[in-house]
């Protein structure tokens, strides 16, 4: 199974990120002809929807769909936010989308605030990333200078102002609505929804969320027709994704593939396999909050529903690969000391829930843990998953559950030892 | 109205509540921390959760956040719906340091309410708590314990929406995470007090109250704030079983009563703290004739022989009265039944300058320091009423055109400041009604102990007009009688043949013709609450 240059088809050319460069290889084409031929914003929506590309952050939503929810008649002013926070562990595509090709990004950006009628863009952008931010601010000047952004865009009276924000490093920051209190300048809680961000977003205005891949992918709808976009991919899931894949292979890296590509042909075709000959043991395939599977069940197509329907979740697209000398209790610490980290503290259950998880994973790998801490973990799980404000409560029950389920012989091993 | 099915039973609800509002209404409580009626919705706690039907679609889901719709199906208690509240509980618990013994919320605590109410009795917890800060004043007037919050965000909302002012605040994330002052600031807003009302738990704590009562000896009754003229609904909180004759604090705590026209759920701190007078040393609790205490018979025999004395001899002008409108309306009516139609006073004034400068604010405080003045003027003795003012009453005094003197709720400081004499001096005599002590009290010819509103009940009538009854929590001190009482009685002395039995009676007679006073429904108000804080949402 060979990749899918799309998005990444210009992350090898050192001098893409420089606005000339990225013009002379087809940047801004589309966002030319959007603003030169006129099309309806409506048609555009329409071929993002037919294009069946799929939100890249992690939930999936139809990038379409969600624009199409903006009311139309809004007397408020309304906003594009471009999650560029990138905090799942194990993900890392985004950074590379920011640094290596910022212009098909902000080319895909003012195509969508085309689209929705939006003249305020904000990049909300992971604390870390000050190279990133660097790139991205340079190609944001340099398409302004150009006239491809800011006031009355190629003369065509549409003004587009692109600002970027930097977080301040809270993984729960990157969840939709916490992002839009971060950005407004309050704690970076989630907020109830409904009311939706499309609706009630920042500063209580009509907002479109979306990823850097997300919007990165927009222009090559425009340039290949929404139809063609999604034949690229599967029936459900148009186009491609870029999978960030990390841990025991011997290729680690982000690849860009077709939807509905196999997970074990991503792990050893792409990247070659399980590094040095080891034995596959576990495989984490959408980001730390996705299931882990078992070396048996890796033999599903990288898409939303078959995903699901394999009990984990495409996710972000991180895969994180590990073989037969992890100890899955160590890991499952780990990530519970995330979660208890990051959890922003709203929700009483994932408040108390993460941290409870997490000192008992402690307990178990100090050799303390009782078997009985098995079945208490897991039920404490099922009171966190689903029952809270935002999904991190159940980014962290749900691959609890699934670690305890599929190793509880190894939890059990180190309570007798 | 919308119709829906909680728990099996139909009932009818008000449009535009939520689930919660809904099934509080028609009696089946939902546990809640952070939803309050007054505040916006956080749906954070996740304690209320219920299984909601709609079209056939089941789902657990907030009570606080579900507006009731035509046609719901709510159930609170199914099993699936029981674990997930019981695990919400457990959670709480899991950090708290269950110091219920000696907490003051103890009693009242939602928390400990609904572990009893759902028998979580084994706990689970097989790890280290976090510590946090005990005992850390947010302010002023409230303490608070870091390790009993249950981060409800209450208190937060109240200070940012209700007051306006970001005083505190939940910082950190995780379950390190705490509620605390915003840095550099204090809790010190004039309405302070409410975000102990609001907190769930035993966290913010009265200063004021802490370790003074378990809340189980305490009882309570409706009151209003005397303290100005916005008439706050409150409640006053007393010892059960504390000796009334022994001086010391009878009157634990004020706390504010719901009233959607008036206060809603809120009091100042002004109202809230400031009732140490009702126990104050400085009570007047004796009938004083010349300096010395006697009793009220000889009293009042003796006020009575001054004022025909004196009318007979210049005549009914030579006699004047100023009575402060902090009295209640009975008392302001048997004044002017007394003073004006017995003995034709034509000098009565209730226009006496507050000492005491107030500065309305945004929420409820008023700039009248009077709790009654609109009452006064509704039952005729308002500053329009003709006649002179209090100070041209003063003048008079000072000019020697008048000789005996009623002063009731006032010291005058505000007209004479500290010169009493300039006044005693040209007197013949001075009557004063008073509750405390003050620099007329010592040389009054006749001193007259009047009880505090906390000791009869009465109406007053607020700035917007509204009559609004107050009861009795506890017995006048030592002898001291209702004004009413007092004015009944010196009647009486003076020949009148008066029948009131109550204060009931006398406001039946005053709201005679008053449209906005008949429709006081007196009964509907009164009665000792059970329990102690009956409006705790
Ligand atoms: C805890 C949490 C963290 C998240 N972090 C990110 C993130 O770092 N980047 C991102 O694009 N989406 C993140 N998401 C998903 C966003 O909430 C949202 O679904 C996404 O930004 C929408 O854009 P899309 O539809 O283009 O994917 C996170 C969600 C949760 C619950
Ligand atoms: S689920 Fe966790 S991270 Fe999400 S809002 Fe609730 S407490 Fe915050
Ligand atoms: S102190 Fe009380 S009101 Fe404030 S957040 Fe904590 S529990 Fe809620
Ligand atoms: S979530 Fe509904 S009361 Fe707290």
């Amino acid at each position: 199974m060979p990749e899918y240059k799309l998005v990444s088809k210009n992350f090898d050319y050192p001098d893409q990120p420089e606005l000339q460069a990225a013009v002379s290889r087809g940047a801004y084409e589309q966002w030319k002809r959007v603003l030169s031929e006129q099309i309806p914003p409506d048609k555009i929506t329409e071929e993002v929807k037919t294009a069946k590309l799929r939100g890249q952050g992690g939930a999936g939503f139809p990038a379409g769909v969600k624009w199409g929810f903006v009311p139309k008649a809004s007397r408020k002013p309304k906003y594009l936010c471009v999650n560029a926070d990138e905090g799942e562990p194990g993900t890392f595509k985004d950074r590379k989308l920011l640094e290596r090709d910022p212009h098909q990004m902000l080319e895909g950006i003012a195509i969508a605030c085309y689209a929705v009628d939006i003249h305020t863009a904000f990049i909300y952008m992971r604390g870390e990333f000050y190279e990133p931010q660097r790139i991205v601010q340079q190609a944001i000047d340099d398409a302004v200078a150009a006239g491809l952004l800011g006031k009355n865009i190629l003369d065509s009276g549409f003004d587009l102002n692109v600002i970027i924000h930097m977080g301040a490093g809270a993984y729960i920051c990157g969840e939709e609505t916490a992002l839009l209190n971060s950005l407004e300048g309050w704690k970076g809680w989630p907020r109830l929804k409904p009311p939706f961000p499309a609706v009630v977003g920042a500063f209580r205005s009509p907002t479109v969320i979306n990823n850097v891949e997300t919007l990165s992918g927009v222009p090559h709808i425009l340039r290949m027709g929404g139809e063609a976009f999604q034949k690229i991919g599967t029936e459900k899931d148009g186009g491609t994704k870029l999978f960030a894949v990390s841990g025991h292979v011997e290729k680690p890296g982000v690849y860009e593939l077709t939807m509905g590509s196999s997970l074990k042909e991503l792990i050893y075709d792409v990247c070659g396999g399980i590094k040095g000959g080891k034995k596959l043991k576990a495989v984490i395939p959408g980001g730390s909050s996705a299931p882990v599977l078992k070396p048996e069940e890796i033999d599903v197509p990288l898409e939303f529903e078959s995903m699901a329907a394999a009990g984990t979740m495409l996710g972000s697209g991180a895969v994180i690969v590990m073989d037969e000398t992890v100890s899955i209790p160590q890991i499952f610490m780990i990530m519970a000391r995330f979660y208890a980290h990051e959890s922003c503290g709203q929700c009483t259950q994932c408040r108390e829930g993460c941290t409870w998880i997490y000192k008992i994973s402690q307990k178990i790998l100090a050799g303390q843990g009782k078997p009985s801490d098995i079945d208490l973990m897991l039920d404490l799980a099922d009171n966190m998953n689903g029952k809270t404000v935002c999904p991190l409560g159940a980014a962290m029950a749900m691959p609890t559950i699934a670690f305890l389920n599929k190793f509880r012989g190894e939890f059990e091993g180190m309570m007798k030892n | 109205m919308l119709e829906l099915t909680i728990n099996d039973r139909v009932v009818q609800v008000p449009d535009g509540l939520n689930v919660l509002q809904a099934a509080k209404h028609v009696g089946v409580e939902i546990p809640h921390f952070c939803y309050h009626p007054g505040l916006s919705v956080a749906g954070s706690c996740r304690m209320c959760q219920v299984e909601i039907e709609q079209g056939g679609r089941k789902r657990i889901d907030l009570s606080c956040s579900n507006a009731a719709v035509d046609g719901m199906i709510v159930r609170t208690n199914t099993p699936a719906v029981v674990k997930a509240v019981k695990g919400v509980l457990e959670f709480l618990l899991m950090n708290h340091p269950i110091d219920c013994p000696i907490c003051d919320d103890a009693g009242e605590c939602k928390l400990q309410n609904y572990y009893m109410l759902h028998g979580l009795y084994d706990s689970r917890l097989n790890v280290e708590k976090w510590h946090k800060p005990k005992v850390h004043p947010v302010g002023p007037t409230v303490v608070l314990d870091c390790e009993r919050c249950v981060l409800c965000s209450r208190c937060v909302r109240f200070c940012d929406e209700i007051w306006g002012e970001r005083q505190l605040g939940i910082f950190g994330h995780g379950s390190n995470e705490k509620l605390i002052n915003y840095p550099g600031r204090e809790l010190d807003n004039p309405y302070s007090g409410n975000v102990v009302d609001l907190c769930p738990v035993g966290a913010l704590l009265d200063k004021d109250f802490r370790f003074q009562r378990r809340v189980w000896y305490l009882k309570s009754v409706k009151s209003i704030c005397p303290l100005c003229s916005r008439g706050c609904n409150i409640y006053l909180h007393y010892d059960v079983d504390h000796d009334y004759q022994r001086p010391g604090r009878r009157i634990q705590r004020i706390k504010p009563r719901v009233n959607p026209d008036v206060n809603r759920w809120w009091i100042c701190d002004r109202g809230r703290y400031g009732y140490s007078f009702i126990d104050a040393a400085t009570r007047t609790k004796t009938p004083r004739l010349l300096g010395k205490d006697a009793d009220w018979n000889y009293a009042l025999q003796k006020a009575a022989e001054l004022i025909t004395t004196t009318q007979k001899q210049h005549g009914p002008g030579s006699i004047s009265a100023l009575i402060a409108p902090t009295a209640s309306n009975e008392d302001a009516f048997m004044a002017l039944r007394l003073f004006r139609e017995r003995l034709n006073i034509p000098q009565i004034s209730s226009d006496i300058p507050s000492s005491e400068k107030l500065t309305a604010d945004q929420l409820l405080l008023t700039d009248d320091p009077y709790s009654n003045r609109r009452g006064f003027q509704d039952l005729g003795l308002g500053p329009a009423d003709g006649g002179m003012n209090a100070e041209e009453i003063i003048n008079a005094v000072k000019a020697g055109q008048i000789k005996g003197l009623i002063v009731v709720g006032t010291d005058l400081e505000s007209l004479v400041g500290k010169q009493v004499e300039s006044i005693t001096g040209k007197l013949d005599w001075l009557i004063v009604g008073a509750s405390q002590e003050n620099q007329l009290w010592n040389r009054a010819t006749v001193g007259l102990p009047l009880a505090v509103y906390a000791e009869y009940p009465g109406t007053f009538t607020n700035v917007k007009g509204m009559v609004q009854k107050f009861e009795k929590a506890v017995e006048p001190l030592g002898q001291a009688l209702p004004q009413w009482q007092v004015w009944h009685k010196l009647a009486g002395h003076l020949g009148a043949d008066w029948r009131f039995d109550d204060a009931r009676a006398v406001f039946k007679a005053l709201s005679a013709g008053k449209p906005d006073y008949e429709s006081l429904n007196w009964h509907a108000t009164f009665g000792v609450d059970k329990g102690c804080y009956p409006d705790n949402w």
